[in-house]
């Protein structure tokens, strides 16, 4: 695998979803993700990271395109409607590239 | 003066939060005071329990339990009908009332404590077995049996968190120790127990104050509802504990608990087993309005229900 095809996948979403969907994004093919709270504003509302319900998360992965876009296909028509969510991703230049 | 001091943190709490102040308790404080409370009453239970047969517990706890499935199925098609709530958003919000407020409990409880009210140690267990069945009916009315509702992650959601563990674990340690917990804990969970209670109260304050907009949102149907279902629920709270042969204090806080509403245990199960519906409803009628309503009207009213009801029906 060439470095230039491996994208960064950032999905940030509501809290309640990071349960349910990281074993869905194992199963498509992610090999691993990181996850941090986040805060900020969307089109749901301020969402300030406060005690109950209100909290985002930003699940980060690393994976080689076809992966990227299966998991942007999968969240976006699974997710999108029930739940307050962004995803998107980039190209990353990573050095190990053929481990994602 | 008659409101318990507590509740004065609470309404300091929610002028707080009207007024935009910074104040705020982080989200480790609150998980550590909701802890500790969670512990508190399961001890508090369990110590009693020591000197009580289980034998003696099956009975009361089956009735209160097949009764507080009246609640959700009793909301459900108000909803529907009269707020023309759309199916999902009707079922969770049902599922919210049907289940119970733990910090709604201790409030009742520091009450009669105050007024100098004795009340069944058991009635902590009660909590345990009152906070999940609600959840279940409301996902069967959202659904039915449905395949694709994630039965699996909403048990392990309901059945193993935090609520559910500390209250079953500290009432068997209580239990299990008994006097010796009693003698060796009680500094810290019982005579602490107020003080806390009032710094989670304030932060409580903050957080209600913070759904106002959520109330513009839901409108006047659903304010009303949020005052009414708990006042019919309690007073079916206060007939079922009569019949029971509850105590003047055991039927006030079953009132209490059945007039509450989740706004922690039952938001984080109904977005992984309704994601349809909008939390921004459920979570502002039942934080934003009923929660108030019961700290600050509605456990006085219900104690008032209680001593009224006792008064003309005698004990049972």
């Amino acid at each position: 695998m060439s470095e230039n095809r491996t994208k960064l996948v950032v999905l940030i979403c509501e809290e309640a979803l990071e349960n349910i969907v990281v074993s869905e994004l194992l199963a498509a093919g992610a090999k691993g993700y990181t996850v941090c709270d986040a805060r900020g504003r969307g089109n749901r509302g301020v969402r300030d990271a406060r005690w109950l319900l209100s909290s985002n998360v930003r699940i980060e992965m690393l994976c080689n395109e076809p992966v990227a876009s299966h998991i942007l296909d999968m969240v976006e028509t699974k997710y999108s409607a029930n739940y307050g969510l962004v995803i998107y991703m980039v190209d990353a230049k990573v050095n190990r590239g053929g481990e994602f | 003066m008659s409101l318990d001091p507590v509740v004065g943190f609470f309404i300091l709490g929610l002028f707080a939060g009207l007024l935009r102040s910074d104040l705020k308790l982080s989200g480790g404080l609150s998980d550590t005071l909701s802890i500790y409370l969670l512990i508190g009453i399961g001890l508090k239970g369990g110590i009693e329990l020591a000197n009580a047969t289980v034998g003696q517990l099956l009975l009361p706890i089956g009735v209160a339990v097949l009764m507080s499935a009246g609640t959700p199925l009793l909301a459900f098609p108000i909803l529907r009908r009269f707020g023309r709530l759309a199916r999902p958003d009707a079922a969770s919000i049902a599922a919210h009332y049907g289940s119970v407020s733990v910090v709604t409990f201790a409030v009742g409880a520091s009450y009669l404590a105050r007024a100098g009210i004795d009340y069944e140690g058991y009635m902590s267990v009660f909590l345990v077995f009152l906070e999940f069945p609600a959840l279940i009916i409301g996902v069967l009315l959202a659904k039915g049996i449905s395949r694709e509702t994630q039965w699996r992650l909403l048990a392990q959601e309901v059945l193993a968190g935090k609520a559910i563990v500390l209250l079953v674990g500290a009432l068997l340690i209580g239990w299990v120790w008994g006097a010796e917990g009693n003698s060796s804990l009680t500094k810290f969970y019982g005579d602490m127990f107020k003080g806390f209670l009032s710094l989670f109260l304030l932060g409580m304050g903050v957080l209600t104050a913070s759904r106002v907009d959520d109330l513009r949102r839901a409108g006047p149907f659903l304010v009303g509802f949020g005052i009414v279902l708990p006042v019919v629920s309690a007073a079916g709270g206060v007939l079922i504990g009569w019949l029971m042969g509850l105590s003047l204090g055991g039927t006030t806080l079953l009132a209490v608990l059945y007039a509450s509403a989740s706004y922690i245990a039952a938001p984080a199960a109904m977005r992984i087993a309704i994601p349809e519906a909008n939390p921004a409803l459920s979570l502002g009628v039942s934080l934003g309005v009923t929660f108030p309503f019961n700290v600050l009207v509605g456990i006085p009213l219900y104690h008032e229900m209680v001593k009224w009801t006792y008064r003309i029906l005698g004990n049972s």
